[in-house]
């Protein structure tokens, strides 16, 4: 530790004999360190390199546990990390049994420290006092590890991962946190070796593996230029995130050389979403040049892709130029322009939005700038949604149009309305689902979230089938909560055929959430034929999933008529 | 090239501190006259006073700094490597500090990354004290990921020294919009200027110029609160015409809650027109009132109606458990209705006890199932049953199979084989060849040993091992309702591979199980057209077996397809079968009418004389 004494006191020393006021008192409490942080770290180290080696423990204790300290925070918290560092280089498992003691406000700190310093001088060390430690102590440890030791085989870090009780992956996502990929001498190697360690770790979709190798591919294009390219075009194609490395090495490129970038890409078909990002980075420094050389793809299905991508980010970064001169987007693209034009204003003004969306000429296109921006009302302000579209008389087509996910995207915020509004959908033709009103379809949704008011607003549910399906939901709802004898005696209303049809729809959906539960309230079913039905339902589920106890088992077997034990051949 | 080492300078450096302390001796005698020394440099040149400015006048050594970085001896070890740096640091001039900032970006410089990492940063740091554009400038032109954490170290000293300038270039800069917003929190957090509020708005204000969403936390506007009551109308009034003022609600109605009790609620549901915001709020002041006092909490939602009821129970219950006394939330549940909700509510108290947290899935969780049960005796006892099996399932991955294993057995008699299924069903999905193992050769009890064979057979089923599941589906002792299990599978097998299934179907038991298998495959081939196969398949069957078979068959294939299944009807074997058949469509027909009337004259013909006397009786 002499060294550090030697460099300590030069240091105070020049520093002192440059700053004579504050000789008379402690270095450390000078209210200048507060500000310069250079000179906080060099007094604060010099000061610490100083203190001999008991000293340091209590001094650390001290200032850890005693909140009135004559000194800055921020010397205050330099300080603690100096002494910290020093208590590490000379005892270790001190160091960190005082950090792992420590306060909350201090504990993550500290242990990141000591386990930086620690992971410097002994390894092997460390790992045998981690691997001992909580799950985010052990990953603390392994990410200074890992800082530490970057110039360690990738496959080495692996292990000290599983070493330390943690996945293998780890060491990955820490790795590619901290390297500066531009230090690794042969990122081609580095490359190859990473694919196959994400092969073997079976990761196709991880950002961590894909991000570092996609940094790993350009710094191998930086020094290879188009040779490491093609090599990584080439590779086999069970070569992981070989794909998303081309692209990012595309990318790359074309923030220098987009036409380059857009003809090399052109033929190859694979890599349209590559070929796109390209245009789009092209679009951003030349928009005549990428425009027009969109517009001569020959291939009508690669012009279209590109043609919406200009549409998409010309409306994002102009939205009212655009929607006020759609004409200079291509027709078939239109609607994308609308669309992120009227996402783009209503980041800022949901009704200037609206008047954009409600200007629209063309019928088509105005019908899907509002149903792009109910879709953001509904999320930004869902209180006002229905006062912005309902209060336009014009809107009468537009709103017939849009009724049902207007409906659906007010439910929350407003059920009692949104009620009003499916009811006044027609039935017939009313949607693709089927002859129930809407009404009834919404209704599933408000009684699991308010029975009370489901309970209310079944009275004005239309009649027939949507009725029946209304009173089903609500039904579906009691149960749930347990209110089992309303349930059964909601039904009380229907015909035979549709009360048969309520109660087996009933069991099936109590099978499903609760079949022990079932099979002990089998009784509450009004008719000794609904309560076979539901035994012998519930019989042939329990054949599959084996479930029920021999008492519930018998109970059910008791409540079977003839035909229904027949039915016990089927499976369910 | 000179070389820049610690060790040899030890001898150097013990002479030049004696003759330091005697210079800072003479300092401590003459302090006025040191000052106006430095007064009047500074007046003379211009100069500012800072500290390594006035090195290089007290005593340069500034010759004692190599030109290049390499050249300096760096330790690793963080300690050893910030004394290094601290005694030169303050000597290097802006040239050299230029110069080695730029020479740390070459790769040929031998020195590890979290040392480079850590000079470079040190070396803008003091850049960036007296000219934080150069070192702006040299960090945009890095590399990610060292760029993020030298942008952080250049806004820090900027915003230490001159807060507007720093501000506005962090804004102006050509990143990434939430960079700048980090850029901006750093400046901020460094300046003493600034009050709590100038900063906050500071924040505030960038984040509408860039239409940001408010990410300040519940916590911290929580802090904010002062007068509750009031500044709930205001704020409530205030939402009218700016809707982000919601987002405020929440908080200013936990503090009231937490100064005036559960009875606020009332006020606050009353206060609020808007049926989606009063459910939020109601939720989220209940579930904030859970933390400190579940069982009012749990009360006030049992007994009031509101908008997101379940959800807020559930929520109550979560944070009951978690923060509170779980054992206590559980056994007030066994107050509700026995219930799907009621199972539910248990279900996630007794993982919450655990400290498993669905909600919190993304976190890493230290669950602890023994906890349950030790202290299953405390619960009620109709919730033993699913909670004893959702600790044993728990147990498995969070200890061990043996455990678990170990803790089926000390449960009571009744508990064991729910306990023992989940116990099969987790250890399979983890281990299948173990668990086999376990369940083939270890249980002494038969009963239970049988039993699990189902548990078993399916999970096996699941992962792909169809011929292994037939045959544990094989050692289970035909059950109460006389389908052996292996008649399942094969069914199941079908759907998959039919070709095994067939070759399987021979070892099936008779009886019911038989039947059940043959239908299965049968069913199987006349969903891929193999219609013919299937008619054929029943030839293998007794003939008193036909009835049943081809009635089994014609089941769903007359529903599906009745003119097809007319045409089948034909090859069907016997004219009693036939009629048989016959007969039964016709009577399910009524149930659901899916012939027409032609077709039900055609299924007319193939009546013989009983049957039709059964069905005019039976009408």
């Amino acid at each position: 530790m002499q060294q550090f004494g030697t460099y300590g006191l030069v240091a105070v020393a020049l520093w002192i004999l440059s700053n004579p006021g504050v000789l008379s008192a402690n270095p450390l409490s000078d209210k200048r360190l507060h500000e310069n942080s250079v000179e906080r770290f060099v007094v604060v180290y010099s000061y610490v390199a100083d203190l001999p080696s008991k000293a340091v423990e209590s001094r650390l204790e001290e200032l850890t546990k005693n909140t009135r300290q004559k000194m800055s925070s921020r010397v205050k918290d330099e300080l603690q990390i100096a002494l910290l560092q020093r208590l590490t280089n000379e005892k270790p498992n001190v160091a960190l049994e005082f950090a792992l003691d420590c306060d909350d406000e201090y504990r993550e700190k500290f242990v990141k420290t000591v386990f930086d310093s620690w992971s410097m001088m002994d390894l092997e060390a460390l790992i045998t006092h981690a691997k001992k430690l909580n799950w985010s102590d052990r990953n603390q440890a392994l990410e200074s590890i890992v800082r530490a030791n970057l110039e360690m085989p990738l496959d080495s870090l692996r292990d000290i991962s599983v070493r330390l009780n943690l996945d293998k992956r780890k060491a990955v996502e820490y790795y590619q946190l901290i390297v500066n990929v531009e230090l690794i001498e042969d990122p081609k190697t580095a490359w190859y070796e990473l694919a196959e360690m994400s092969k073997q770790d079976n990761v196709r979709l991880s950002d961590n593996y894909n991000g570092l190798l996609s940094r790993l591919a350009i710094q191998w294009f930086k020094e290879d230029g188009f040779v490491a390219l093609d090599e990584i075009h080439d590779a086999a194609e069970d070569v992981y995130h070989k794909d998303v490395s081309f692209s990012a090495i595309l990318e790359f490129f074309a923030q220098k050389a987009p036409r380059l970038a857009f003809e090399y890409l052109l033929d190859l078909t694979e890599y349209e979403y590559t070929l796109a990002e390209v245009v789009r980075i092209w679009f951003e420094q030349d928009r005549t040049a990428a425009i027009k050389a969109v517009e001569e793809i020959k291939s009508d299905e690669v012009r279209y892709e590109l043609q919406y991508v200009i549409a998409s980010i010309w409306a994002q970064r102009e939205p009212r130029y655009i929607l006020q001169n759609l004409d200079v987007i291509s027709e078939q693209v239109r609607y994308v322009a609308i669309r992120e034009g009227i996402a783009t204003i209503a980041q800022s003004s949901l009704r200037e939005a609206g008047d954009f969306a409600t200007q629209i000429e063309d019928s088509s296109l105005r019908t899907t700038a509002v149903r792009e921006l109910l879709v953001i009302w509904s999320r930004q302000a869902p209180h006002s949604l229905l006062d912005w579209i309902l209060n336009d008389s014009s809107n009468t087509h537009l709103i017939d149009e849009i009724r049902e996910q207007l409906v659906y995207l007010t439910l929350d915020s407003d059920p009692v309305r949104a009620f009003q509004l499916a009811r006044e959908q027609p039935i017939m033709n009313s949607s693709d689902t089927s002859d129930f009103g809407l009404e009834a379809q919404i209704l599933y949704d408000i009684s699991r979230n308010d029975l009370e008011l489901a309970r209310e607003l079944l009275a004005d549910v239309r009649g027939g089938i949507t009725k029946t399906l209304a009173m089903l939901h609500v039904g579906r709802a009691l149960r749930y909560q347990g209110d089992i004898q309303e349930a059964m005696d909601l039904a009380q209303d229907l015909t035979e055929n549709d009360r048969n049809w309520y109660f087996s729809f009933i069991t099936y959906d109590w099978i499903d959430g609760d079949p022990s539960g079932l099979a002990d309230e089998i009784s509450t079913f009004p008719t000794t034929e609904t309560r076979s039905t539901a035994a012998q339902l519930l019989l042939r589920w329990n054949r599959r999933y084996d479930k029920l106890t021999d008492q519930q088992i018998d109970t059910l077997q008791k409540h079977l008529n003839e035909d229904d034990r027949g039915r016990l051949h089927f499976p369910w | 090239m000179l070389q820049f080492q610690v060790a040899p300078l030890k001898s150097a450096l013990y002479s030049l501190r004696n003759i330091l302390v005697v210079i800072a001796t003479l300092a401590v005698v003459k302090p006025f006259e040191e000052e106006s020394v430095v007064q009047s440099e500074s007046d003379s040149g211009g100069e500012n006073s800072s500290l390594s400015s006035q090195f290089k006048n007290v005593g340069s050594r500034e010759s004692a700094l190599p030109v290049r970085i390499e050249d300096l001896e760096i330790p690793d070890e963080p300690f050893a490597r910030n004394v290094a740096i601290a005694s030169w640091i303050l000597e290097l001039d802006e040239k050299k500090l230029s110069d080695w900032l730029s020479q740390s970006t070459e790769v040929t410089w031998e020195v590890s990354q979290s040392t480079r990492d850590r000079i470079q940063t040190l070396l803008v740091q003091h850049l960036a004290t007296n000219n934080p554009e150069q070192a702006l400038a040299f960090v945009l032109a890095c590399a990610d990921p060292i760029r993020k954490q030298l942008l952080n170290t250049v806004f820090s000293e900027w915003g230490t020294r001159d807060l507007s300038t720093a501000i506005l270039q962090a804004k102006s800069l050509d990143i990434g919009v939430y960079e700048r917003l980090v850029l901006l929190e750093t400046i901020v957090a460094v300046n003493d200027e600034l009050d709590e509020d100038e900063k906050r708005q500071t924040i505030d204000d960038f984040r509408e110029e860039e239409i940001l969403p408010d990410y300040t936390s519940d916590s911290e506007k929580r802090e904010r609160v002062e007068e509750p009551k009031k500044e709930w109308y205001r704020t409530l009034r205030l939402a009218q015409s700016q809707p982000n003022a919601y987002d405020n609600l929440v908080p200013i109605a936990q503090v009231w809650i937490d100064e005036a009790g559960v009875s606020v609620l009332d006020e606050i549901n009353d206060s609020v027109i808007n049926y989606g915001l009063r459910q939020q709020l109601l939720t989220q002041a209940l579930s904030w009132l859970a933390n400190s006092q579940p069982e009012q909490a749990f009360n006030y939602a049992l007994k009031h109606d509101f908008p997101g009821k379940n959800f807020t129970l559930n929520e109550i219950v979560r944070a009951w458990a978690k923060e509170g006394d779980a054992i206590e939330a559980l056994n007030m549940l066994h107050e509700l209705p026995n219930s799907q909700l009621r199972r539910e509510l248990v279900d996630q108290g007794t993982m919450v006890w655990m400290g498993i947290d669905r909600r919190l899935y993304y976190l890493p969780s230290e669950p602890e199932p023994m906890k349950l049960l030790d202290n299953l005796h405390l619960l009620p006892a109709s919730f033993h049953r699913e909670v004893s099996a959702r600790a044993i399932e728990s147990l498995v991955w969070a200890e061990s199979p043996a455990r678990a294993v170990e803790m089926v057995f000390q449960l009571n008699e009744n508990l064991q084989l729910n306990a023992a299924r989940a116990l099969v069903e987790e250890w399979a999905r983890r281990d299948l060849n173990a668990c086999v193992e376990w369940v083939l050769s270890s249980p002494d009890s038969k009963d239970l040993r049988n039993k699990l064979y189902h548990t078993l057979a399916w999970k096996l089923l699941d992962k792909g091992e169809r011929e292994f599941a037939f045959q544990v589906g094989l050692r289970q002792p035909i059950p109460y309702h006389g389908f052996g299990l292996e008649g399942d599978l094969v069914g199941d097998i079908a759907s998959d591979d039919l070709s095994l299934a067939l070759e399987l179907l021979p070892n099936v038991r008779e009886g019911r199980t038989q039947m059940n298998a043959y239908v299965s495959v049968a069913e199987e081939m006349f969903n891929r057209g193999k219609t013919e196969e299937a008619i054929d398949l029943g030839s293998d069957l007794e003939p008193k077996d036909h009835y049943h078979f081809y009635l089994r068959l014609s089941w769903t294939w007359a529903q599906s397809n009745p003119k097809e299944f007319l045409e089948a009807i034909e090859q069907f074997p016997g004219a009693t079968v036939r009629s048989y058949v016959a007969r039964q469509q016709i009577v399910w027909h009524h149930l659901n009418e899916y012939f027409t009337t032609n077709q039900l004259q055609t299924l007319d013909t193939y009546l013989n004389e009983d049957d039709r006397k059964f069905l005019e009786e039976n009408r």
